[in-house]
């Protein structure tokens, strides 16, 4: 059973990555190197999250990551398509007041 | 053994049909031949039959001619002799003269054919125009040049078989002539008599011939057959000078040829026909089987050679099988079998290297597991679980549990006195699991329960507030796992029922009133603590009443999962909580667990399940 999975689009500096599934602890290396890798190749990072139906704290790290990463490169990192069970999540952790979401 | 015999059955079948079919083939090839050798003596012998009796007629023919000529001379010199002596007509004269010149008759006929003169007295005065075999005679008297040889013919007289000779008289007008008897002419060709031929003749062993004429057996091979009458049934008519008959209960294979008035027969009997054939067929017969055994022996010598090596893998394998990874094989075949068995013994010398592997991973997995456990059990015995945890205390009453997960994981709870009237409680929970988790958990712990204490030692005090933005810069400080903790901080003042509090990123807590039932006591979360530098944390104040119970969990509860990986969920937790609302603590939180149970259906608990009670009493 695939339990996440990633579709990566690229235009104009920014690296949007489409995260469908559960994102947790076997899940969350995969969009971290996901996100590294995004960084590397262009500015700024989207995570659109309309697919994702769950996140666990390994995923909340994941994010914790990729807000220290854009810091550090000046560049922006911001969620897109957030439900309303994964906003609670990041509203609970506080990650609402750190992250951009759009 | 089976694997010979996979070799040799299939190898033997195909060699008995091959065999059975050569045989057939061959059966036919050697009657084909057989025939073809019997008909050509059956020819030869035909061949030689019908030459014979062209050469014994073309003889006779000759000799004829010879005595025509010879008998001729004889009658002009009788005629020569009467001429001489008148006296030679006399009857005696006659009779000595015949004897005397060794024929048969004298005749002496005048002018008119009447004969006058000869040998035998009766005949005188016979007229040869007055029989058909002396007419032919007469011409002689009418030309007297002529000569006449008759050949062998029943005489006018008796009848009897004559051969007469005759010319002109030279002492007057007439004829003379002599009678020989056929008898001498049978004499002189006797010589080549057909049967003779016919006795010569022999077909294979037993094969003879015989000519039959008018349905009479004429010659045979056996002389006491002649005279027989001969009438065969025909079996089967194979061409126009071959059959099957039979003949006196015999069946033979005949060869018949019609010629010149006669049928000659050469005869071969059947028995002897099929007994040449049957003994070229069973040379065939014999030379294959002799093939064959020679073959399976090799084919025994070959499947020996390669069985061999094999039940020496065979013999390897169950060693291996066994377990005896020191057993090697030898084998030098230089073929596949040879290859087999380098791999087998590199198999068995990978086996070894793999168990003994595996032997030292396995036991560092233990080692692992068992450090893990301790570990576990450090970090539960780190978490304050003596109740009543403080009995002098009749204010208010405090119970907390924690169910680790299997694999060690980053729950913890704490409470402590600050002072002698501050509670302080926490509720805690560190992102990941394992020993990175447990590490950061007793760092975060205590941290949090230092800085707490440490801080109202001064006598100022601090507020969970500034607690938790101190913690938040010392456990972001070295962070380079990007670990973070999620904590609930609250002070309770004990007289007063004041709880002041700080959430940051942890659960809602729920809260129960007096007399009412749980719901969530929902403020604005704080960021979770050890993620980014300098935050600012905003802490807010309740009042707590006589009977007020404040309910501390971590995810563990709402994010248990059943099989069909549903959450246990925020709700289901309320619903329990409120459905055990009036137990004492401690059967609350048992109460709880044992929903979640029922609910897990028996799946893994994945995360800890941590809860922290507690009940204001005034």
């Amino acid at each position: 059973m695939i339990k996440m999975t990633i579709t990566k689009m690229q235009d104009n500096g920014k690296t949007t990555l489409a995260v469908e599934g559960r994102l947790d602890t076997t899940t969350a290396p995969q969009l971290q190197e996901a996100i590294e890798l995004a960084f590397d190749e262009q500015k700024d990072v989207e995570l659109d999250f309309s697919l994702l139906i769950y996140v666990s704290s390994a995923g909340l790290r994941v994010l914790l990551i990729g807000m220290k990463t854009a810091k550090a490169k000046n560049a922006k990192f911001t969620l897109t398509g957030v439900s309303t069970e994964i906003m609670e999540v990041l509203e609970m952790t506080g990650f609402t007041d750190m992250l951009t979401i759009v | 053994v089976k694997l010979r015999n996979k070799i040799l059955i299939p190898v033997a079948l195909i060699l008995i049909v091959a065999v059975a079919m050569i045989t057939i083939v061959n059966y036919n090839i050697a009657r084909y031949y057989v025939t073809d050798m019997i008909d050509t003596e059956i020819d030869a012998a035909i061949d030689n039959i019908i030459a014979a009796e062209r050469l014994s007629k073309e003889i006779t023919g000759i000799v004829i001619d010879e005595l025509n000529v010879k008998n001729i001379s004889l009658v002009r010199a009788l005629a020569e002799i009467i001429r001489l002596d008148s006296s030679a007509l006399e009857t005696d004269e006659m009779i000595r003269l015949a004897d005397m010149l060794n024929v048969t008759e004298v005749h002496v006929a005048d002018d008119d054919g009447i004969l006058r003169h000869g040998n035998v007295a009766e005949y005188f005065g016979f007229d040869f125009a007055s029989g058909n075999q002396s007419r032919p005679f007469l011409k002689i008297l009418d030309d007297p040049a002529l000569e006449i040889a008759q050949e062998a013919q029943p005489n006018v007289a008796i009848g009897a078989m004559f051969s007469y000779i005759g010319v002109t008289r030279t002492d007057r007008p007439g004829l003379v002539q002599v009678g020989i008897s056929a008898e001498i002419l049978d004499e002189l060709t006797a010589s080549f008599d057909i049967q003779k031929t016919v006795e010569r003749s022999r077909l294979g062993k037993n094969g003879y011939m015989f000519i039959v004429k008018d349905g009479i057996i004429t010659a045979h091979f056996d002389a006491d057959m002649i005279g027989r009458s001969f009438n065969p049934s025909v079996q089967q008519r194979v061409s126009k000078h071959r059959l099957w008959l039979t003949f006196d209960g015999v069946e033979y294979y005949a060869g018949e040829y019609n010629t010149n008035g006669f049928t000659a027969y050469a005869v071969v009997t059947r028995n002897e026909f099929f007994s040449q054939i049957n003994m070229m067929s069973t040379v065939s017969i014999v030379v294959s089987t002799v093939a064959i055994v020679l073959i399976l022996l090799l084919l025994l010598f070959i499947s020996w050679r390669i069985t061999l090596p094999i039940k020496s893998l065979l013999t390897a394998s169950k060693e291996i099988a066994r377990g005896n990874l020191d057993y090697s094989i030898d084998i030098h075949t230089r073929d596949e079998i040879e290859e087999l068995g380098v791999s087998v013994n590199k198999m068995a010398v990978d086996l070894k290297d793999y168990i003994a592997n595996l032997q030292t991973v396995t036991a560092e997995k233990e080692r692992i597991g068992a450090e893990l456990d301790v570990a576990t059990k450090i970090q539960t015995s780190m978490l304050p679980c003596l109740f009543p945890a403080f009995p002098h205390r009749d204010e208010f009453d405090i119970y907390a549990s924690m169910q680790p997960a299997k694999e060690v994981g980053g729950d913890f709870y704490d409470f402590f006195l600050i002072d002698d009237q501050t509670l302080g409680i926490v509720m805690a929970d560190v992102s990941g699991k394992g020993i990175p988790a447990a590490l950061f958990m007793v760092i975060a712990k205590t941290l949090i329960k230092n800085t707490a204490q440490t801080a109202s030692f001064g006598g100022g005090g601090k507020s969970p507030k500034e607690v938790l933005e101190i913690v938040n810069n010392l456990l972001y400080e070295n962070n380079d796992a990007d670990m973070f903790v999620t904590v609930f901080l609250g002070y309770f003042e004990i007289p007063s029922g004041k709880l002041t509090y700080v959430n940051a990123g942890h659960n809602p807590p729920l809260i129960k009133r007096a007399g009412e039932k749980f719901d969530w006591l929902k403020t604005k979360q704080g960021f979770i603590l050890g993620g980014v530098e300098d935050i600012s944390y905003t802490q807010y104040e309740i009042e707590l009443k006589a009977g007020d119970e404040l309910l501390l969990y971590t995810d563990g509860i709402t994010e248990a999962v059943n099989n069909e990986e549903e959450l246990f969920s925020e709700q289901s937790l309320l619903e329990s909580a409120n459905k055990a609302y009036d137990l004492p603590l401690k059967e609350l939180t048992e109460s709880i667990k044992r929903d979640i149970d029922t609910f897990a259906e028996g799946a893994q608990q994945a995360d800890d399940i941590t809860m922290l009670i507690l009940r204001y009493l005034g």
